[in-house]
């Protein structure tokens, strides 16, 4: 399933003295199966546009298309029902999202919204709690009690267990440790590829925008600058720089490394790839 | 809708008005709603109509504004007249429908009864308008330290009465992030049963209170932390300054009442 | 200046030690980082410090001076802390009024007042945001706010207990490099508590901890070069580090130096 955007424009507080014009015109398209990255200083639209993608927010102008379902100014409830079925979305500090009295009824409250029966729901939710490490022990806790990681965790698994074509990922690893943070981006790169679902990821970490999508949109001030693969836009140093962006830590230092004169045959993706190329150089000019 | 009502919010500004030290302010308003029930005929009521509108000019607010911003309250005043156009009685018989009459006395009272009361409204509104809900707190706070004597815990009722307004647009954030995830989640709050919709509220509210009292417990560390241990030894930044003008506030509001008085027939 | 002589403390609902016989000593003027994993007991030695937490063996001594019940309050008057959370500080309604209210507290002349606040935002960059409320701040300006806050107090000692934890990447910058700048200027002694490595550059001195016991201690270079006790304790080792581990066979550098000997 495709998620289309036609210029789609968003108005906070229309015709009131306070009307802020956060999206304007926007027209582009999220592919299936693919793992997007959406980038751009605070206030540059981001958290807008994926707000967009589920219906939380309905467009001021323009029209945003999920699969076959549309959006647009005045979508009913119903139809705006469908289009979370499909998208989901994982907020800032999802735990703060929990509220029953169990782990596994909790994770159970969204596929029940969606029309999945006690028994399905329950399936749905003990297999994802299993998938994101989840011990089983934990599932008749309440949620309140457990530590903040994995309180995380069982807020991610409610998300997953409504099985959407597509999930939002906006700034999943904001307050984590970093090695919970590493565990967690690893996580959604293996459910993007096992589950093929299509992942579209907020974040103000270059690094892991550069380690783990595939495509890049770098929004400006409600604006679309660049949208394309993310090989090409984060070496882009200049555009990176003009935006005020970050340069993520492997390309920075492969830039360095060539100024110097040692140049590799391609743009290492991963460290462990750039210590791969890098031996070899030095192997290959060893005197 | 909500976002155009008045009632007791503040817009910032540097007018006359604005800058007159809370304390008199308050005082002022206070004085005002006695003056109000001097006024026994017109020109009385012509005297509190132009002494209120000239306020809203000097505060540098337009009345369209506050008319668009008290529509709800216009109903309440519209309604106070028709009970005094149906039930006072006296005076020539106006209108005589058998199971119902209007009579000049009910419409004599209607009008200044109406007037009063939008009187009223238009002063305590100006002066929300024009005072910070944290200068509002520091005043009320001021006034009414003598009764502290009587043992009411005045300061603390003020220091709780500022956190709480300092912590209302955070919770108001709070609230529309957690409303936005649950919806994500498929909750719906706008359609089905009553019932339905109340149990739609659940998944709002526990992680609302569960904030809330986290909140709290990590602001009392933090307070206790930063030495705060009761109002004893404590001395205040925020200074409430009285000048001649507020004095003068006080003194005008006090004529005016005495003027009011004299012309009572 | 502080000193922990074979500290030992448990959470009542946990059957192992949060502190494990922990010696350690924080030296005036200086500032030490504590690093180490969610649960390693970091931030435990900061609430016995505080007085927040009480029943432990061993001892505390500050300047000499065993802590006790009865000194605890003089103790907390020359210590301030920065918490994680930038909302659940922030007590007063506006800026300034946050930063003086431990002044408040304590009793400080008004005009007094009036000059330390405006210099503590001064120091902290945030001098033209003294009127603003804190819903209209970002979690990093905020938190300079209580750096600010804990600066308008002078005291002999302030801890930042995670305190960038919760900011994104411009928020963490901002609020090391004023702590930097603060530090050099006025020799401020600073305990830095905190989960990442990358942050811990600037310090004179560093503690690991992990599972209650102190695993290493020593300089920054030296803190790098034992990388095999960094990931053993659960931590992940900053992008240099970890380059210069792998190809130059584990030293510490900065970027600079990485690019130069690469």
């Amino acid at each position: 399933m495709n998620i289309r955007l036609e210029k789609l424009t968003s108005i906070y507080q229309e015709n009131t003295p306070f009307e802020h014009l956060a999206l304007n015109r926007i027209s582009t398209e999220f592919e299936e199966g693919k793992y997007y990255g959406i980038i751009g200083q605070t206030g540059s639209g981001k958290s807008t546009m994926i707000q967009n993608l589920n219906g939380l927010l309905l467009p001021s102008y323009g029209e945003v298309h999920v699969g076959d379902i549309t959006l647009r100014r005045r979508t009913k409830q119903k139809i705006i029902h469908q289009a979370k079925k499909r998208v989901g979305m994982v907020f800032q500090f999802p735990e703060h999202q929990l509220f029953e009295e169990s782990v596994i009824r909790d994770v159970m409250f969204g596929p029940k919204n969606i029309g999945m029966g006690e028994d399905e729901a329950r399936e749905k939710a003990e297999y994802y709690l299993k998938l994101l490490n989840v011990d089983e022990a934990l599932f008749d806790k309440q949620p309140f009690d457990l530590s903040g990681g994995q309180m995380r965790k069982v807020a991610i698994a409610g998300i997953l267990a409504m099985e959407p074509d597509v999930l939002i990922l906006d700034e999943p690893t904001a307050g984590l440790d970093p090695l919970s943070h590493i565990e967690t981006m690893e996580l959604f790169g293996k459910i993007q590829k096992e589950m093929g679902i299509t992942v579209i990821l907020i974040t103000h970490d270059m690094n892991d925008v550069y380690e783990y999508t595939d495509e890049v949109k770098l929004l400006n001030q409600g604006n679309l600058i660049r949208s394309g693969s993310t090989k090409d836009i984060l070496t882009d140093e200049a555009l990176l720089r003009e935006y005020e962006l970050e340069v993520p830590d492997i390309v920075r230092l492969t830039f360095d490394l060539e100024r110097k004169g040692i140049k590799f045959e391609k743009m290492p993706g991963t460290k462990e790839e750039f210590i791969g190329l890098y031996t070899k150089w030095r192997d290959g000019h060893a005197e | 809708m909500l976002s155009k009502m008045l009632l007791g919010r503040y817009i910032p500004g540097t007018s006359l008005v604005h800058r007159i030290d809370p304390r008199a302010k308050i005082i002022a308003v206070l004085l005002f709603m006695i003056i109000v029930f001097f006024a026994n005929h017109w020109t009385g009521y012509l005297l509190l109509i132009l002494f209120v509108l000239s306020l809203t000019k000097l505060a540098g607010l337009s009345l369209i504004f506050l008319f668009n911003g008290l529509k709800l309250i216009l109903l309440l005043i519209i309604f106070t007249f028709m009970m005094h156009l149906f039930f006072t009685k006296g005076g020539t018989v106006l209108v005589d429908a058998g199971w119902f009459t209007i009579e000049t006395e009910g419409i004599i009272r209607g009008v200044y009864i109406t007037i009063r009361l939008a009187m009223l409204i238009l002063i305590t509104t100006l002066l929300t308008l024009t005072t910070s809900p944290l200068s509002l707190t520091d005043a009320i706070e001021r006034i009414c330290r003598p009764l502290k004597a009587l043992r009411v815990p005045v300061h603390e009722i003020a220091m709780m009465m500022s956190i709480s307004l300092r912590f209302i647009p955070t919770l108001m954030d709070e609230t529309e992030k957690i409303i936005k995830a649950q919806s994500a989640r498929g909750s719906t709050f706008m359609t089905g049963s009553l019932r339905a919709r109340l149990n739609a509220l659940t998944p709002i509210f526990i992680p609302l209170f569960i904030s809330a009292f986290k909140r709290a417990e990590e602001m009392a560390v933090a307070m206790e932390v930063r030495g705060y241990h009761g109002e004893k030894g404590r001395t205040s930044y925020r200074v409430l300054d009285w000048q001649f003008k507020d004095t003068a506030v006080i003194i005008m509001m006090v004529l005016f009442g005495i003027v009011l008085f004299m012309i009572r027939q | 200046m502080i000193e922990f002589n074979d500290v030992t403390y448990s959470y009542r609902e946990e059957d192992h030690n949060a502190l494990d016989h922990i010696s350690l000593k924080f030296r005036r003027g200086e500032w030490t980082s504590v690093i180490g994993h969610n649960g390693s007991g970091k931030s435990t030695l900061v609430k016995l410090l505080m007085g927040v937490l009480e029943g432990y063996t061993g001892e505390i001594r500050i300047d000499g001076e065993v802590l006790t019940e009865e000194n605890l309050q003089d103790i907390r008057r020359r210590f301030a802390i920065v918490f994680q959370n930038p909302d659940n500080q922030f007590v007063g309604a506006t800026v300034e009024d946050d930063v003086a209210f431990g002044l408040e507290n304590n009793g400080v002349e008004r005009d007094e007042m009036v000059r330390k606040v405006e210099e503590a935002l001064r120091a902290v960059n945030m001098l033209e945001f003294r009127t603003h409320e804190p819903s209209r701040l970002s979690g990093g300006q905020k938190q300079r706010v209580a750096i600010a806050g804990a600066l308008a107090m002078e005291p002999d000692l302030l801890i930042l207990d995670e305190a960038t934890s919760m900011l994104d990447p411009q928020g963490r910058r901002d609020v090391l490099e004023i702590l930097g700048q603060i530090h050099k200027d006025k020799m401020t002694t600073i305990i830095y508590i905190t989960h990442d490595l990358a942050e811990i550059g600037v310090s004179d001195h560093a503690v690991v901890m992990k599972d209650g016991s102190v695993i290493n201690e020593g300089t920054v270079d030296e803190i790098y070069h034992d990388t095999e006790a960094l990931i053993s304790s659960r931590l992940v080792l900053p992008f240099t580090i970890w380059m210069a581990d792998r190809l130059l066979e584990g030293c510490y550098m900065l970027y600079d130096e990485l690019v130069e000997r690469l």
